[in-house]
């Protein structure tokens, strides 16, 4: 039997993997009750519909699981905060990451379900 | 009388209709076949390189000057670890309803198979699409057998599921990949460059 993953989803076009989502308990406490870790898409399927609907799947996990509210961290400099801001969300919190040596500013998104 | 002529530069208008035709006939086959919108003018220009360039040919039908008919050949040379390098291809042909049935493929064909045979090729090759019943009869009278089966991905449309185990590596190929598309020139190049496939796919 197949193990199987119940807070990662895969978007699958023409029987392989093009994106994918995870979501789940929150690792920091922002005063939500859910993350989503990430959504990964292939830069090529973009702006194709697929976000849409993995954060659906995402959203529909988290609520589910009885959540009322989540949050994400999105590296500012990505063009996907357009996208996250397009589903409501709203940045509350700012933090600085070090990746490969350089320091980065990401953007905590947060959101009611 | 049907004469039968190598098309000249000055013959691309006359042609571009007909073979707006025969792409309108295959649009319903495929969608492999489907034109932009508004592409004709595209098709006369493609058509005027086509007679320009020397390693193709156009041969044309006509009846009192009036082009009924078409064909193309082409010469493309294979990789040299080939003993057949020499390939020349018929692709599209084409003979207004009209005209049908009183030998004007066959004569468009065998000029083709001429001029292909006298620049060298080894071996002559086209395609027809496997619903084409009538085409394919036709092929099979000119000398032509099946060799290969060209197949396309059917349509198929995104589907959302939950990931297993056995997705792993392909989850790992999505993560690296959308890493480096994304963050070159935000992210240091080094560090988008040691992202293991391997060490990914573990970590999924």
């Amino acid at each position: 039997m197949a193990q199987t993953s119940d807070n990662l989803f895969v978007a699958e076009l023409h029987g392989v993997v093009v994106g994918f989502a995870t979501a789940g308990e929150p690792s920091e406490d922002k005063g939500y009750d859910g993350e989503l870790y990430a959504i990964y898409i292939l830069q090529a399927q973009q702006k194709k519909g697929i976000g849409g609907m993995l954060f659906k799947a995402a959203i529909s996990y988290l609520k589910g699981k009885g959540n009322k509210s989540m949050y994400l961290w999105v590296l500012e400099e990505n063009p996907a905060t357009e996208f996250y801001r397009h589903k409501g969300g709203v940045p509350f919190d700012k933090k600085e990451i070090e990746i490969g040596g350089k320091v980065l500013m990401e953007v905590g998104y947060g959101w009611e379900i | 009388m049907i004469e039968i002529r190598k098309a000249t530069l000055e013959d691309a208008a006359a042609i571009v209709p007909l073979w707006k035709q025969l792409m309108d006939q295959h649009h319903e086959i495929h969608r492999i076949f489907q034109l932009v919108k508004g592409s004709a003018d595209g098709l006369l220009a493609a058509m005027q390189s086509m007679l320009a360039n020397d390693k193709t040919a156009v041969f044309v039908a006509s009846d009192k000057d009036r082009i009924i008919g078409f064909a193309m050949a082409s010469l493309g040379r294979r990789p040299p670890q080939f003993i057949l390098g020499l390939r020349g291809s018929i692709s599209d042909i084409f003979v207004e309803e009209a005209y049908r049935k009183a030998g004007v493929a066959t004569q468009l064909v065998a000029h083709s198979k001429q001029w292909l045979l006298s620049n060298g090729v080894e071996y002559i090759d086209m395609q027809v699409t496997v619903d084409n019943t009538a085409a394919m009869r036709f092929w099979e009278k000119q000398g032509f057998g099946t060799v290969n089966h060209y197949m396309v991905m059917n349509d198929t449309s995104i589907t959302i599921r939950n990931a297993h185990v056995q997705d792993a590596a392909q989850i790992a190929y999505v993560h690296i990949n959308t890493w480096k598309t994304t963050y070159t020139g935000i992210v240091p190049e080094a560090y988008l460059e040691q992202m293991e496939l391997k060490a990914r796919t573990e970590m999924w």
